[in-house]
């Protein structure tokens, strides 16, 4: 997976500490998934003067729930981490997306310059 | 005694399997058919079978790194098997294409398990030294992170070359927090002395009710560093700048951190699960 970003961050001029947030914020939310196999998406894409990471098949409601939560200071109940405080460290922006079959997916967006 | 194989005394059948349809004489798509769909504990033992020789193919690949092999093979057939138990007969893809990179990923996960980074070959780990340097020297220079393009011209290798040695420099995450690796000295290190109490950060995280007990189980350099970094607002560049180490650096100790504290989390929560008499220690 990082390298695969890596390869897209090198045509895109992603600094590398940016880069390195995205990668950082995918782990976070793949960490807190069960360990069952199950399949997930992630898409890349460039867009004007940034990144638009988006992965798809999250099936970890606690994790939904932070995320979406009205109140920023609600604790992420469940997570191993604050899933929502990360985020909002690591990237510029993100929402949720509901998906098939009961999952869910974040989109996140990170500026480049 | 009548003699076997008689007109009147046929060979017996019962209980014997017909050649054609022996586990050793189907196709491996009829076996992935019998043992994915009708649970035919024989025919996923027969590609098991078939496919050990390639498990300890990819075993042998980590022969040099410190390992027996065979303690390798069979930490490569939990992954075969879990390629076997899973394997999507719609993909329309080999089984072989699907069970390497479970087995490479299991035999991965060993090392990884037990504390071990993965061998780096000598050429990625030089170039991954010299890019800490490049990296700093780009840095002060461009006033910012710099890119994987910046990085492949000034250390005249290819982008591909930047990705993987940046990548492989991953493997060296079990090295002690604090301990350099990319030319930081010890006095670089007295991270306390940035903030001036490194108390106030565990409040912060506290405040925020966080990550709980599990933040004071954290060495106090690895609460400043996470306070910085994710209530400070700091960019992993200006963390570097503000301590006094790389960036690269940084980037490995936010990892490392983050890594102990979930691991401290989900301990946390089996203790807790334990103490309500459902759960497993």
């Amino acid at each position: 997976m990082r390298v695969v970003m890596g390869g897209m961050a090198s045509r895109l001029d992603v600094p590398l500490d940016r880069l390195d947030d995205v990668e950082l914020a995918v782990e976070t939310l793949l960490a807190e998934e069960p360990v069952d196999g199950h399949e997930l998406l992630l898409e890349l894409a460039a867009v004007e003067g940034g990144l638009d990471v988006r992965l798809y098949g999250l099936l970890n409601r606690r994790v939904r729930a932070a995320l979406v939560a009205t109140d920023p200071f609600e604790p992420c109940e469940g997570c191993l981490l604050d899933v929502r405080v990360m985020l909002e460290s690591l990237v510029d922006a993100f929402s949720v997306v509901e998906s098939s079959g009961g999952s869910y997916g974040v989109l996140m967006e990170k500026r480049t310059s | 005694m009548p003699a076997v194989g008689s007109e009147r005394d046929p060979i017996p059948t019962a209980g014997v399997v017909p050649y054609a349809e022996r586990p050793d004489a189907l196709s491996e798509r009829e076996l992935l058919v019998r043992a994915r769909i009708h649970g035919d504990a024989a025919a996923r033992e027969e590609l098991i079978t078939r496919y050990l020789p390639l498990v300890k193919s990819l075993a042998r690949r980590f022969a040099s790194r410190g390992q027996p092999v065979e303690d390798l093979v069979q930490v490569g057939s939990i992954g075969l098997i879990k390629a076997i138990d899973r394997f999507d007969l719609d993909r329309g893809v080999e089984l072989s294409t699907y069970a390497t990179p479970t087995i490479m990923g299991e035999i991965k996960r060993y090392f990884r398990d037990k504390g071990w980074a993965v061998k780096v070959p000598r050429a990625l780990q030089d170039l991954n030294v010299k890019l800490n340097r490049v990296i700093e020297q780009l840095t002060v220079q461009l006033r910012r992170s710099p890119t994987i393009a910046e990085l492949a011209a000034a250390a005249q290798v290819t982008e591909e070359e930047v990705v993987e040695a940046l990548e492989s420099g991953r493997a060296y995450s079990s090295v002690s927090l604090f301990s350099g690796g990319s030319g930081e000295d010890d006095d670089s290190l007295e991270l306390l002395d940035v903030l001036g109490s490194e108390e106030e950060a565990y409040e912060v995280f506290e405040r925020r009710r966080m990550l709980a007990p599990a933040m004071s189980r954290l060495d106090p350099r690895e609460r400043l560093i996470l306070h910085l970094r994710f209530f400070e607002g700091m960019t992993q560049t200006q963390v570097a700048a503000r301590i006094g180490i790389s960036q690269m650096h940084v980037s490995r100790l936010i990892r490392k951190s983050i890594e102990n504290l979930r691991q401290y989390m989900a301990e946390d929560e089996t203790l807790a699960e334990a103490a309500r008499g459902r759960g497993k220690v």
